[in-house]
């Protein structure tokens, strides 16, 4: 158990101590009997974990399960840790301030690769060791679950489980069964063995295949009202209802869209109870619709119209984020009081938007630009990527006359002040799961050219032009498509000093392409393509949708044809065998 | 308008005052209690606090303001402890006509530092010293500032020390002023310091915040 007295000490020192504390309204009962503790871990900082659903659900069941308590840890900040070396204290849960050796289970929801240096920066503050062939029975079982887990490979090496899909399936069973192991006096290899066969967990020890678990009926899966309300600000400060997994709309390049299938929703009635709740129990000013697409949720209509209501009389404020152009519905808009709009075109031209498939018109833009400005809107932000499968200069011209086509749309509606525009490109990033899994990533210097285009070409009054790091972009493809070889660029890259990879304040190219060559590896053979015969190094995961489907996608991108989206009617990816789609 | 006095004890010592403040109007809004809002175009809850207590500094003592029609003491006493994270607890609940305006009345504060080893009787030479300077971050620079027209009384027993600095307007960082004791072998940190009553001025004399609460 850490020293209080001296983490009293030290936190007046430090940068926003209370990340450090716990302490939330709503924290459930850490002193209830207990034979099994589990810490979740998100390697990142508190305002950052603390804002993802995931984690907030998986917390809440283990802690609502009779006999097990859950605390949490994250990743503290460069400051606090430089004071924990000096003090010797080691990383500790927020809850009861206990070290990792006194829990049973310590999972880490791992949701993006440039986290992968945070696993260890908090293993290494922790004391203990990286590699789970090097932790005997006195160290607890380390685990990984979360969406990166649709390749784990870079990271296999440094955890004695992988929980591939839905944590309200696989954490739950594996940590029931290891509470019968530990009565029943298992090993840890013992209880691995056993732990192997159970539905989405990977035991790389072992070996083998592992197919993704999902939540069949996620109207009646588990789903906490009574959260944690942090006392410090994060990132997402409101409550947040999940209105359904996965996407129907399947754009090529998205990870997300194919991951989370197959689509489930939850019914408007329990939506509208769980607001009710949530509102209740919390007190934030503020709820949000989450899912990858709202505006395809069934009874869309419906579902605000009765959340309206009850914000209104709460004083809530609702946001409705992730709107997508095409099904962009202005009354619901107009009634949000909303002052900006947010459109992801992603690229510039009919053709490239067709490869990708996003199913947005040139007419759909134009018509939901009609409708926002004659709403009024002052300020509409613009998303596109860079470096697209097929991509030419004709694309990126394409971002510019976007713009300037808002410009032009708006001084038609006579309005005397200019209009803010933001634009923001990100990177291309070929992901697994993706049709374009197999496609190659444009080169840095690829990468620099383009942006200096649009830098150049977006230089006009009140257009604000933001791009993602190029750097970044480079080594997020390496990790993203990478293989067992990884983990020693990881180790290395941590060791010489990164961390916090995902802030871009932190992040070092250089040290990262120095980790790559110290292991002997060029990163290019990770970002750049791959032979569709050649086997993969996520290949021993059926996360549903299936090889044949992407591979039949990207025939479908080259050749500029688009995939309607999966709502009427079954496109055949494979999800379905998870569970049944839109029951 | 309901005044409450609750602590912040504990980890919620380490609350800025910006998230504290939050934390309450989120109690209020947990309690589902009736708060007047400001009618801009961005209402605001209307609720109001004293000086804000260095970062760590533990209270029992801190006064908060809601603008609020609701008179049962008891019952609001009951339902804010229901609703607020346990190191925010209130002990005392009282319902006014108007604004105590409490930022503007509060001039003290007594406060009581656990010291990490007995303290010995010198430091309250301060008492009858004519100047004490001691040394503070301000906005990021360092000054050097004369304070001994803002400590009121010193008083030590063994390990502990008892002090009344001004506050509001005239603010003495009790941090700060803690901090500069070590000269005098003082050995505490902002979290062993718990401010105890906060005081407005009466005919000349300090009286407990919760005596003005009318």
């Amino acid at each position: 158990m850490t020293d209080e007295k001296l983490l009293m000490k030290i936190l007046p020192e430090v940068e926003k101590p209370a990340r450090y504390l716990g302490g939330e309204f709503n924290l459930p009962d850490m002193d209830k009997p207990c034979d099994e503790r589990v810490c979740l871990c998100f390697a990142d900082k508190y305002e950052v974990g603390m804002s993802n659903i995931g984690l907030r659900i998986l917390y809440h069941m283990l802690n609502d399960t009779d006999g097990v308590v859950c605390e949490r840890a994250f990743a503290p900040s460069t400051d606090m840790a430089e004071k924990m070396r000096q003090n010797g204290l080691r990383l500790f849960s927020l809850e009861t301030r206990r070290e990792f050796c006194d829990f049973d289970v310590v999972g880490f929801s791992v949701g993006f690769e440039l986290a992968y240096t945070n696993i260890l920066y908090m293993m290494d503050l922790a004391g203990v060791p990286f590699y789970a062939a090097d932790r005997g029975e006195e160290y607890p079982l380390i685990v990984a679950g979360g969406p990166c887990m649709v390749n784990p490979a870079p990271i296999l090496a440094f955890f004695d489980a992988i929980l591939v899909g839905e944590g309200e399936v696989n954490l739950a069973s594996f940590v029931e069964l290891h509470r019968k192991c530990k009565a029943e006096g298992l090993s840890k290899k013992e209880f691995l063995e056993r732990a192997a066969k159970l539905e989405g967990v990977y035991v790389p020890s072992i070996g083998g295949t592992v197919r993704r678990a999902v939540v069949k009926d996620l109207d009646k899966a588990y789903f906490p009202t009574k959260i944690l309300v942090p006392s410090c600000d994060i990132v997402h400060d409101r409550s947040t209802l999940e209105l359904f997994r996965g996407c129907a709309n399947g754009c090529r390049f998205c990870q997300a869209c194919f991951y989370y299938r197959p689509i489930r929703e939850r019914k408007k009635d329990t939506l509208l109870r769980q607001a009710k709740e949530l509102i209740t129990n919390t007190g934030y000013e503020e709820l949000s619709l989450s899912s990858l697409s709202t505006s395809d949720y069934s009874d869309l209509k419906g579902l605000v119209d009765g959340l309206k209501e009850e914000a209104e009389k709460e004083k809530v404020k609702l946001a409705l984020p992730s709107l997508r152009l095409d099904s962009f519905e202005a009354e619901i808009y107009e009634d949000t009081k909303g002052a900006s709009l947010t459109f992801a075109p992603e690229a510039g031209t009919q053709r490239l938007r067709d490869v990708i498939n996003k199913n947005v018109s040139d007419e759909n833009i134009l018509s939901s630009l009609r409708a926002a400005l004659a709403h009024g809107v002052k300020n509409v932000k613009l998303y596109f990527m860079i470096g697209l499968p097929t991509e030419t200069e004709e694309d990126l011209k394409g971002i510019v006359d976007i713009v300037k086509l808002v410009r032009k749309l708006h001084a038609e509606y006579g309005r005397s002040r200019l209009i803010n525009i933001t634009v923001s490109t990100a990177v291309f990033i070929p992901k697994p799961l993706t049709p374009f899994q197999w496609e190659e990533q444009i080169t840095i210097d690829e990468m620099y050219a383009k942006q200096d285009y649009l830098k150049r070409e977006l230089k006009l009054k009140n257009v604000k032009y933001s791009w993602h790091d190029a750097g970044s972009s480079v080594i997020e493809a390496a990790l993203a498509r990478g293989d067992g070889r990884i983990s020693a660029v990881i180790e290395r890259a941590y060791r010489t000093g990164c961390v916090f990879d995902s802030w871009n304040e932190c992040f070092d190219y250089d040290k990262w392409i120095a980790a790559f060559s110290y292991c002997g590896i060029d990163p290019r053979e990770y970002t750049g393509a791959i032979p569709t015969d050649a086997p993969l190094a996520w290949d021993f995961i059926d996360n549903g949708v299936t090889k044949a489907y992407l591979l039949k996608e990207r025939t479908l991108a080259y050749e500029g044809v688009t995939t309607p989206n999966c709502i009427g009617k079954c496109n055949g990816c494979g999800a379905n065998k998870l569970g049944r789609c839109f029951q | 308008m309901i005044v409450l006095r609750h602590r912040k004890t504990g980890d919620a010592s380490f609350l800025s005052h910006i998230d504290a403040m939050r934390v309450l109007q989120r109690t209020m809004r947990r309690m589902k209690a009736e708060v007047r809002y400001s009618e801009g175009f961005v209402p605001h809850m209307l609720t109001y606090t004293t000086t804000p207590l260095p970062l760590g500094v533990q209270s029992v003592a801190e006064y908060f303001v809601a603008d609020s029609p609701l008179t049962d003491e008891e019952e609001l006493l009951d339902r804010f402890n229901a609703c607020v994270p346990s190191g925010m607890r209130a002990d005392l609940c009282r319902v006014t006509k108007g604004n105590p305006n409490l930022a503007a009345r509060v001039v003290a504060s007594s406060y009581e530092v656990r010291a990490e080893e007995r303290i010995t009787d010198e430091v309250l030479k301060i008492m009858s010293m004519p100047e004490y300077r001691m040394r503070r971050i301000k906005k990021g620079q360092e000054i050097d500032e004369e304070v001994r027209s803002r400590i009121y009384a010193l008083e030590t027993d063994g390990d502990k020390l008892f002090m009344t600095l001004a506050t509001g307007n005239e603010n003495l960082r009790v941090d700060s002023f803690v901090e500069s004791l070590s000269r005098f072998g003082v050995r505490a940190s902002a979290n062993d310091i718990v401010r105890i009553e906060q005081f407005a001025s009466l005919d000349g004399r300090f009286v407990a915040a919760k005596e003005i609460l009318q």
